[in-house]
């Protein structure tokens, strides 16, 4: 991330010194004003999740669920401890497109894997995460129906289709390409 | 009124009816949880400027474009339609600005052709995939590395150019 941050930054700013040098210190700070508009809407995203997520650990659900699906998390996993649960969560999560409840839950599992032995866990985790399969694309649907489609949810199956695919090749080039 | 729009409130009733079932104080318990979400958000405060700043610069100085041109080709070869560059382009790193791309194209070229449903299968098939590695590895204070990152990004160009022949298809 160094070497991208570092050749991306210079590169621009070099590029904008010949075309638009009046544009860098806008660009800078409208970036900083970005992330600060960004976080507060993650924050608002992740206290309301956070909180719910409060409840639903206090019923012993969270637990539940962990149980359900701890094979196939085993499975992909191997043995995780403590972080099981946090994973687990954040992959139903992501199956339901509820992305306010999967990022906490991945993050927590982030905080958890600790050390060099668990380096191929979170890897995969983040590799699942960002090809997570996508039962109900919910905003994709709104869209048609706004922009007056007459088959708006003719694209879930495709869309289920294509992000199983996305899915299982994140899982295959893990296995082939990052070693325990 | 979309079945699908139920699923959120449904989900999260259920936990709260439970909850009241069993005597737990929800309040308590609600409180306890969101606690937690305000020292994260701030640890990742930095991590996010830094990156939205590198975009900034890197789209104010036309770079990104440059990068669009540059790897049109290699989209082509593979049979995705060339009105989808944009959102495949934004997408790995925006999920604002790829559903803003996305709706463009979808009153552009309409909803029920092609590229419009080309473009939504694409959108709901992939995910904001150097976002995602980077709050997920910035909460364990880790670099994130490049594997997994340049993973991502392969299996969701695999699911985009499957999505460019299904559509055709179907």
């Amino acid at each position: 991330m160094n070497a991208v941050f570092t050749i991306v930054f210079i590169a621009s700013s070099f590029v904008l010194l010949f075309k638009a040098p009046s544009a860098f210190l806008s660009a800078m700070t409208s970036g900083a004003t970005k992330a600060l508009s960004l976080s507060a809407t993650l924050c608002a995203i992740h206290l309301a999740w956070s909180g719910v997520y409060g409840v639903v650990e206090k019923t012993g659900l969270a637990d539940k669920l962990a149980k359900v699906l701890k094979k196939p998390v085993r499975l992909l996993f191997g043995d995780i401890k403590n972080a099981e649960k946090d994973v687990t969560l954040n992959l139903a999560a992501n199956l339901l497109g509820l992305g306010g409840i999967a990022a906490p839950r991945g993050m927590a599992a982030m905080r958890k894997l600790k050390g060099k032995e668990n380096a191929r866990a979170r890897a995969l985790l983040v590799v699942l995460s960002s090809c997570p399969v996508s039962l109900l694309p919910t905003s994709v649907i709104s869209l048609r129906l706004n922009s007056g489609s007459l088959s708006a949810d003719s694209v879930i199956l495709p869309i289920l289709i294509c992000s199983l695919l996305s899915f299982f090749t994140g899982i295959l080039l893990t296995k082939i390409f990052i070693k325990e | 009124m979309n079945a699908s729009t139920l699923i959120v409130p449904v989900l999260v009733l259920i936990p709260f009816l439970y909850a009241a079932l069993k005597k737990i104080p929800v309040y308590d318990a609600f409180t306890s949880g969101a606690k937690k979400a305000i020292p994260l958000i701030i640890k990742l405060l930095p991590y996010i400027c830094v990156t939205l700043i590198m975009s900034e610069l890197f789209s104010a100085s036309g770079l990104n474009n440059c990068l669009a041109k540059l790897l049109s080709p290699l989209f082509s070869v593979f049979g995705i339609p060339k009105e989808i560059f944009p959102l495949a382009l934004v997408k790995p790193f925006s999920g604002s600005g790829s559903l803003s791309v996305l709706n463009e194209l979808l009153n552009i070229y309409g909803a029920d052709s092609y590229v419009g449903k080309t473009a939504c299968v694409v959108y709901g098939s992939s995910e904001t995939v150097f976002y995602v590695s980077a709050i997920y590895y910035s909460s364990c204070n880790e670099k994130a590395p490049l594997k997994p990152l340049l993973i991502s990004l392969a299996a969701n160009f695999v699911a985009a150019v499957f999505a460019s022949f299904l559509c055709k298809i179907v």
